[in-house]
C-alpha cells in the first residue's frame, strides 16, 4: 500500500503542474521569441509491476500469488515526437522475488529476471497526456529453489522462459523543466499501464545445487520434476522518469 | 472515487480470481518405504497418494503418484506376486463426513506398480487398521487392531473382512463377518500353509484373541468359522497365542501361548458337514506340558516321525514333544535359549550333513547351544554342546547356505574390545569377533545374499560385510543415512541395493550391491516432491 500511495502523490503533483502550465502569452512571444524547443526523444523510467498470477501452481512460490516486481526501461522514439502519432521503441528489464511455502515443510522462493523488448504506440492528443499502447516479448530467466525447513540442503531450479506482453496505458507528462537550443527539454513523465503478460507452461525440474568442489565430489543425482508452473498474469504497473 | 480506491478494488478483484490448492498446506507425513520389485513406494497419508520410484534403471528414475483409499494407515509388499507383476497393499481407515468433506468407506488398495500402473480398490464399511496377508499373498483379512482407536462412535472390534485379491471387487468380496467372541477381541492374524484334512486342501486363518482361536476356512468363507478355547470357561487367565508351527502332513497346528507352560496341538479330523454353513474338518485340542515359559518351537523329524522341538528358558531346557504318542522328551541345557534355529551341516565330530538346531538366548546370556537331532532319545542331553561367546546376543542373522550366523552384541562389547558382530561358524562351532561401531539393528542382506549390509543411522558411511570372504567395507556417501533396502534386480539384472538418506523431500542412493562405488553410484533426489504441482488438478 505504500507503494500506491507514493504513486498516488505523484499523480497528485503531476496534475497539478500539468494544470498550473498555461500557455505563455501571444504578447511575450512576440516581444521575446525563444528558440525553438527540440523534442524529448529518450525516456528511461523506473517502474513498479503488480502481477495477479492465474496459475494457482504458482502458489507455491508465492503465498499471494502476486508479488511485485521492479524494473528500469528505457523508451526512444521512432516518429516525430510532437506527432498526433509516435512510434517508439522500449527496452527493459524487471526483477522480482517470491517466497513460499508448501506442505508445512519446505519454504520456496522463486526470483524472475524479465528481458523485454516492445513497441510503444503513443496518440497525443494533449501535450500533457498521452495514452499508448504497448505490445512486446522477451524472454525471463526464472530461479528458484525448495529449502526444507529440517536444514537439509536445498534443491533448485532455473531456465530460459519466452513471455510476450500487451497493455495500454496513459502517459502524464510535466511541463518542460529545462531546455535551449543547445539542450533537449527534460520533462518528468508518470505512466500507469495495465496489460497482460504471457508466459508457457514450464515444468520445474529440481535438482541439488552444483557441488562446491566439482562433481566428481559428489555421487551423480537425478533431481525431479515438481510440476507445471506459468507466470501468465494481468498486470499494473506504474512508472516514472523522465524525457531528454 | 479517487484512484486509490480504484486500485484497491482492483487489486481485490484480481487476487480473487484463483485459489491456492489445499494440498499445498497439507503437512507432509511420508511412511518409510516399501520394496515392490525394482520400485520403493511411500505412503503419503495426508493427500492420500502412493509415490512410487521405480529404480529399475537408476540413471532414469521414474516416479509416479497414485492415488488410494482416504486416511491410509497401512502399506506392505502383497507376498508372493510375481517379480514382474509387483503389487503393494494398501489398508485405508476411510473418512468421516464433515462440513465440506463427504465421507468415504475403508479400502484396500491393491496398486500394481509395473509399467502400466493400475488399481483395484476393494471398499468395506469398516475403518480396520490392520492387515494381515496368506502366504500365496492371494487372502487379505483386515481386522482391528486392539491398540489403536478407531476414531468412530461405535465400532465392533470382532469385526473381520476377508478379501479375496484373485477375485475382482464386487457384491460378495470382501466378505465381512464378526467372529465369535468370548470377551476378547483379535490381536493377531495367522494364515496357515495349505493343510490336507482328509485329503482336502484346506486354507486357513488363525485368529488370534485372548485365550481362544478362531479357525476361518478361506476357501468356504460362507462356512462358519470354529471357535478353540485355550482355557476353561472358569479359568481366568488371559493366555494370548504367540507362535503357531504347522505339520502339514499331519494336519496339527501346534500354538504357544504367553503365560502358559503349555503347548496346544490342534489336530483337524475330517467329518462330513451337514449343512452349507457347517465346516467338512473339526479340530481336537491337545495340551502338552512344555516347561516353564515355552519361548520358541520348531518341527523336526521326517513327517512320519514329526516332532516338536521347544525351548523353554524358565526351565532351562530343550524338549521333544511327539503329541501322536504323547511323549515328551527333556534335555536339560547348560545355558537358557530361547530361540531355535534349523540347520543342516557338519559337526566338527561328523563330516555327514545332519539336521542339527543351534539354540541361543537373547536375554542375556553368553554361550549357545548346539543341540545333534539324530538319536536325541537315546544320547539326550550327550547331544549338546556349549559354546562360549562372551558377550550376549541382541540379534542374530542366519546365512545358513554358507554355514554361519551372524551375531549382533551389545555395544558395550564393542567398546570392551570383544567386537559387536560375530560371525558363528555352524560347521566348525567358531565364533569370530568383527569389531563395528553401529548396531546390527538395520544390517540387511542383500538379494545374492553375498554381502550384510550396515545402515548406521548417524553417519555418512554406509558398512558392508562381503560374506564370501566376510571382508568388510565401507563406502562414503553425501548424506546421513538413516537404512538401508536391498533391492530385487530381475531376471538376469544385476542386485541393487538402496541407501535411503535423511531428507524430507526424499532422497536415495542406488548402489551396485556386489561392487559398490562411489562412481557407480546414483542418486535420486527429491521425489517426494514430485508432481506436487499436479495434485491440486487430478
Amino acid at each position: 500500500m505504500r507503494v500506491l500511495s507514493l504513486v498516488g502523490a505523484a499523480i497528485s503533483l503531476l496534475w497539478a503542474g500539468a494544470l498550473g502550465a498555461q500557455p505563455l502569452p501571444a504578447s511575450v512571444e512576440a516581444e521575446a521569441p525563444q528558440p525553438q524547443l527540440r523534442p524529448s526523444p529518450w525516456r528511461v523510467m523506473g517502474a513498479a509491476t503488480g502481477y495477479w498470477r492465474l496459475d494457482p501452481n504458482y502458489t507455491a512460490f508465492d503465498d499471494i500469488a502476486g508479488g511485485p516486481t521492479g524494473g528500469v526501461a528505457v523508451q526512444r522514439d521512432l516518429t516525430d515526437s510532437f506527432g498526433t502519432w509516435a512510434l517508439a521503441v522500449e527496452a527493459g528489464y524487471q526483477f522480482g522475488r517470491v517466497r513460499g511455502s508448501v506442505r508445512e515443510v519446505w519454504a520456496t522462493q522463486m526470483s524472475q529476471h524479465m528481458f523485454e523488448l516492445s513497441a510503444v504506440l503513443r496518440w497525443q492528443p494533449l501535450r500533457w497526456l498521452t495514452p499508448y499502447a504497448r505490445l512486446g516479448g522477451g524472454a525471463g530467466y526464472f530461479s528458484g529453489a525448495v529449502s526444507p525447513y529440517d536444514n537439509a540442503s536445498d534443491l533448485e531450479f532455473g531456465d530460459w522462459h519466452p513471455a510476450a506482453q500487451g497493455g495500454l496505458g496513459a502517459m502524464l507528462w510535466s511541463p518542460r523543466l529545462a531546455g535551449n537550443a543547445r539542450w533537449r527539454a527534460l520533462q518528468l513523465v508518470f505512466s500507469v499501464e495495465g496489460g497482460f503478460l504471457w508466459t508457457p507452461s514450464w515444468s520445474i525440474a529440481l535438482a541439488p545445487p552444483a557441488a562446491a568442489g566439482g562433481s566428481e565430489t559428489r555421487v551423480s543425482t537425478q533431481g525431479t520434476a515438481m510440476g507445471e508452473v506459468s507466470a501468465t498474469a494481468p498486470y499494473l504497473r506504474f512508472g516514472f522518469g523522465v524525457a531528454f | 472515487m479517487n484512484p486509490k480506491n480504484l486500485l484497491s478494488l482492483a487489486v481485490l478483484a484480481a487476487t480473487g480470481c484463483i485459489d491456492r490448492p489445499s494440498e499445498f498446506d497439507v503437512v507432509l507425513n511420508a511412511s518409510a518405504p516399501v520394496v515392490v520389485g525394482t520400485s520403493l513406494v511411500y505412503l503419503d497419508a495426508p493427500t492420500a497418494r502412493a509415490r512410487v520410484v521405480t529404480l529399475s534403471t537408476p540413471e532414469s528414475p521414474g516416479v509416479r503418484v497414485l492415488a488410494v483409499g482416504a486416511n491410509p494407515t497401512l502399506i506392505e509388499t502383497r507376498a508372493g506376486t510375481p517379480a514382474s507383476a509387483p503389487e503393494a497393499l494398501v489398508l485405508s481407515r476411510g473418512r468421516r463426513d464433515e462440513v465440506g468433506v463427504s465421507p468415504e468407506p475403508g479400502s484396500l488398495t491393491a496398486l500394481a506398480v509395473g509399467d502400466a500402473p493400475t488399481a483395484r480398490r476393494y471398499v468395506f464399511s469398516s475403518p480396520y487398521n490392520a492387515m494381515a496377508q496368506s502366504p500365496d499373498g492371494r487372502f487379505v483379512l483386515a481386522h482391528y487392531r486392539p491398540s489403536s482407536s478407531a476414531d468412530r462412535l461405535l465400532f465392533n472390534p470382532n469385526e473381520i473382512s476377508l478379501i479375496d485379491l484373485a477375485a475382482a471387487p464386487g457384491a460378495t468380496n470382501p466378505s465381512t463377518r464378526t467372529v465369535r467372541s468370548f470377551g476378547g477381541i483379535p490381536n493377531r492374524v495367522v494364515f496357515a500353509p495349505t493343510l490336507n484334512i482328509g485329503g482336502v486342501a484346506h486354507q486357513l486363518a488363525l485368529v488370534f484373541s485372548d485365550a481362544y482361536v478362531t479357525l476361518i476356512d478361506l476357501n468356504n468363507p460362507q462356512r462358519n468359522e470354529i471357535t478353540v478355547r485355550l482355557t476353561l470357561p472358569e479359568d481366568p487367565r488371559a493366555i494370548l497365542p504367540q507362535q503357531a508351527v504347522f505339520d502339514l502332513e499331519g494336519a496339527t497346528i501346534y500354538l504357544r501361548a504367553q503365560s502358559s507352560n503349555d503347548i496346544y496341538a490342534l489336530r483337524l479330523e475330517p467329518v462330513t458337514p451337514m449343512a452349507a454353513s457347517d465346516n467338512d474338518y473339526r479340530p481336537s485340542i491337545n495340551q502338552l506340558a512344555a516347561g516353564q515359559n515355552p519361548s520358541d518351537m520348531a518341527l523336526i523329524g521326517e513327517p512320519a516321525n514329526r516332532r516338536l522341538l521347544v525351548v523353554s528358558p524358565g526351565s532351562v531346557d530343550a524338549r521333544v514333544i511327539d503329541a501322536r504318542a504323547n511323549t515328551t522328551l527333556r534335555v536339560p541345557l547348560s545355558a537358557q535359549a530361547d530361540k531355535i534355529l534349523l540347520f543342516e551341516g557338519v559337526s566338527p565330530r561328523e563330516n555327514a550333513v545332519r539336521p542339527r538346531a543351534l539354540l541361543y538366548a537373547t536375554n542375556g546370556v553368553t554361550a549357545v547351544s548346539f543341540l545333534e537331532l539324530n538319536d536325541l532319545e537315546a544320547r539326550q542331553s550327550q547331544n549338546v554342546e556349549l559354546v562360549p561367546l562372551q558377550r550376549s546376543i541382541r540379534t542374530a542373522l542366519p546365512l545358513l547356505d554358507r554355514g554361519v550366523v551372524l551375531f549382533g552384541h551389545p555395544t558395550e562389547a564393542s567398546a570392551a574390545g570383544r567386537g559387536a558382530v560375530s560371525l558363528l561358524d555352524l560347521g566348525r562351532r567358531t565364533a569370530a569377533p568383527i569389531f563395528s561401531e553401529v548396531p546390527l539393528g538395520n544390517a540387511r542382506f542383500d538379494h545374492d545374499r553375498t554381502m550384510l549390509w550396515v545402515a548406521p543411522q548417524s553417519g555418512e558411511r554406509l558398512g558392508y560385510i562381503d560374506l564370501r570372504s566376510f571382508r568388510p567395507g565401507e563406502l562414503r556417501l553425501d548424506g546421513v543415512v538413516r537404512d538401508v533396502i536391498p533391492l530385487g534386480g530381475g531376471a538376469g539384472a544385476r542386485s541393487r541395493v538402496v541407501a535411503l538418506h535423511e531428507a524430507r523431500d526424499g532422497w536415495v542412493t542406488v548402489l551396485d550391491a556386489s561392487d559398490p562405488q562411489r562412481s557407480t553410484a546414483r542418486s535420486v533426489r527429491g521425489f517426494l516432491l514430485s508432481n506436487l504441482l499436479s495434485i491440486g488438478a487430478e
